[in-house]
């Protein structure tokens, strides 16, 4: 009968929209109870205080879907991150004598340059030399805090540059207007950028297309290489670019800052519905994951909800994303 | 003898060969550079710190054959350490400085370490999910379950089983340094010539560890040639959830101290020492000796940098570089090996 096929087509197709809306309908069945059981979560200030917590994790993030949609992993994006954090600080500090204080624009792009750096030294040993990227991102995982560790001598980097400090403290003001905090529109930025670069041009598609199936990305004259080697270059500069936002913000350059970020990063990209194996996922979904596992971690403080259940909710998300996955791909085989 | 060294030599894993000619090496310089080094208490000292790592690395080095990686083990040491030592303190289980106390306090923490294990292996293999994901988010709900539902209160050295205390202090046999001092064999070796024997057992002397190899080469060719799959999935992780249970028990006794909110140690370090053991991340390989090499390779690097008159700072950094030096090299025959075939796996 065409009526009862059509309606079925109607209702899956409806099941295909509310499954691919299934994180945006979290995110707001989690907030709008957060804004009947708190006072204070639906305020302009609140919303724009989480936002400004997940700019750093968003960063990292944005890197970390680049790479997993290749098929790889970033273990080290946390030791990137402290390490073009502390690069930085010593160049606007004026307390590390080791490096002369420059203009703070100058030091952002040597922080910039020593993340982006060491995220190449990754893709090169993985795309060159084949080591597989959770192995090599865990070599550099430790490469990179001990380096962050040898150029501070284990002590935080103090006394930074007012202006500098304005990039992780201040706020965008066009004409006077106080709009968002600096990171936040650097964090949107970065992922506007990102989302063109991975559906408007080329690259983007080559990056599907590796993490999909190298092998025929190879034989489609696709320079795999190059776009492993690419990926982990971005997640790198990302990282060090998140270490900047997180050293103004907190006014020092921290050795030990980030550590164990690579956990929160992961997660957020899992719970927007990248697969692990590569080659599927929305960027989009990234965002989303990255402000729900912001809004809980704030949601579960103002309910006054101990941090040790934050940390059984969000193993349990990550659980669930990927079961739900696994559920999704069932249907289609 | 000498040629019996010749021919294990020629004949050995060239993981393991490799990896004894850069251990004796890198002892010898340090032993040149600062003498002290080559002393009997120096070398006990390795083993009481490397102990812990050393037990649990044998469990990962398992499920790692069988193609999986286990990243909740610390998380799994930390609850069945915490939940043994207040079950025996409250209910007076363990009072008496016996051995058989201390057998009781074991014994429990390994079976909560079994208990979780398996939680990950149903999770992994009822729902096929991928193990490093998984094992991801148990440990973060292992850990955040713990201080929620069981308690935050460290237990303190007053309050620990005597024995548990005794096991952290006491030596197999002692001697007198020079100085007055005393130093001996710690207790912690025994559970570490147990894991290793019981692993080098179940890997090589059984059938069913050559089904955890099977299973880790190709899943789908082991399921047909009748491995039964779940069996040894779910061994793989509550053997490693087990000996998690023991590393629990062995740091408490170093530290006497149970601290249910902070995760001590590094996970990341006993998975780079199975590793470092020529184990990949692909499953089907991995050797128990090779993993044990690893495992030296690391507690001298960072207990030694200090008597080559490097700063600690400097330890994170060469850790990373023995890392990937030796998984490079590796990479490297792997690649001389397979040169003929044209090979696009990437990633």
């Amino acid at each position: 009968m065409p009526d009862d096929a059509s309606s079925m087509q109607e209702s899956n197709k409806f099941r295909a929209i509310l499954w691919e809306l299934r994180i945006a309908i979290a995110l707001v069945l989690i907030c709008v109870y957060l804004s009947m059981a708190t006072d204070h979560f639906l305020t302009t200030r609140n919303l724009i205080n989480v936002l400004r917590q997940v700019s750093v994790n968003g960063l990292l993030s944005i890197g970390m879907t680049f790479i997993i949609l290749t098929g790889g992993i970033d273990l080290s994006v946390g030791s990137m991150l402290a390490f073009g954090g502390v690069v930085t600080a010593s160049f606007v500090s004026n307390a590390y004598k080791d490096v002369p204080s420059i203009n703070p624009f100058h030091a952002i792009c040597l922080g910039l340059l020593a993340g982006t750096v060491l995220g190449a030294v990754n893709g090169l040993v993985i795309s060159k030399m084949r080591v597989t990227p959770f192995i090599m991102t865990l070599g550099m995982l430790s490469i990179a805090r001990g380096m962050t560790y040898i150029y501070t001598n284990g002590m935080p980097i103090t006394d930074l540059d007012k202006t500098f400090l304005q990039i992780g403290q201040g706020f965008f003001e066009p004409w006077g207007v106080r709009l968002l905090p600096w990171p936040v529109v650097i964090f949107l930025l970065a992922f506007a950028i990102a989302w063109v670069v991975l559906y408007r041009m080329k690259f983007g598609r080559y990056v599907y297309a590796v993490g999909g199936n190298a092998r025929s990305a190879r034989i489609s004259g696709i320079n795999v290489g190059f776009i492993i080697f690419m990926v982990y270059a971005i997640s790198g500069f990302l990282c060090a670019l998140a270490g900047v936002l997180l050293t103004a913000r907190t006014s020092a350059g921290l050795p030990q800052a980030g550590v164990s970020y690579e956990l929160d990063a992961i997660a957020a990209v899992v719970i927007g519905g990248t697969s692990m194996t590569g080659g599927k996922g929305p960027l989009i979904g990234t965002l989303l994951g990255v402000i729900l596992i912001g809004v809980i971690n704030s949601g579960l403080d103002q309910l006054s909800v101990s941090s040790y259940y934050q940390q059984v909710c969000k193993g349990l998300i990550i659980v669930g994303a990927v079961m739900l996955d696994y559920f999704q791909s069932d249907g289609e085989r | 003898m000498l040629s019996r060294l010749k021919e294990w030599f020629t004949t050995g894993n060239i993981t393991v060969r490799i990896m004894t000619v850069v251990l004796i090496a890198y002892c010898v310089l340090v032993g040149l550079v600062n003498p002290t080094f080559f002393s009997l208490e120096i070398f006990l000292d390795f083993v009481r710190n490397g102990a812990g790592q050393a037990v649990v690395a044998m469990g990962v080095l398992v499920v790692m054959i069988s193609g999986g990686i286990d990243v909740s083990f610390l998380a799994i040491a930390i609850s069945s350490s915490y939940i043994s030592t207040v079950l025996c303190t409250t209910h007076g289980w363990a009072k008496p400085k016996t051995f058989l106390s201390l057998l009781v306090v074991m014994g429990i923490s390994c079976l909560v370490g079994v208990l979780l294990g398996c939680v990950n292996g149903l999770v992994i293999y009822f729902f096929k999910l991928p193990t490093f994901i998984t094992t991801l988010a148990t440990q973060s709900i292992f850990h955040g379950a713990l201080a929620t539902f069981v308690g935050t209160k460290p237990v303190t050295a007053s309050r620990m089983p005597r024995s548990v205390i005794e096991f952290g202090s006491g030596a197999i046999f002692e001697f007198t340094s020079e100085t007055g001092s005393w130093y001996g064999l710690s207790y912690f070796a025994i559970p570490v010539v147990f894991a290793v024997g019981l692993t080098w057992f179940i890997l090589y002397g059984t059938v069913f560890g050559r089904r955890i190899f099977a299973l880790g080469s190709n899943a789908l060719a082991a399921k047909r040639c009748g491995v039964n799959i779940f069996a040894a999935q779910m061994f793989v992780f509550a053997y490693a959830g087990f000996l998690a249970g023991v590393m629990g028990i062995i740091y408490a006794a170093d530290l006497r101290w149970v601290n249910p909110i902070t995760m001590v140690g590094d996970e990341l370090i006993v998975i780079a020492a199975v590793l470092i053991g020529g184990a990949k991340l692909s499953g089907g390989s991995g050797s128990v000796l090779g993993t044990l090499l690893g495992m030296a390779m690391i507690v001298i690097l960072r207990s030694t940098l200090v008597l080559l008159g490097i700063s600690s700072s400097w330890n994170d950094f060469f850790i990373g570089a023995v890392i990937l030096v030796s998984v490079a090299v590796s990479a490297w025959r792997s690649r001389q090996e397979s040169k003929a075939a044209l090979r696009f796996d990437y990633v």
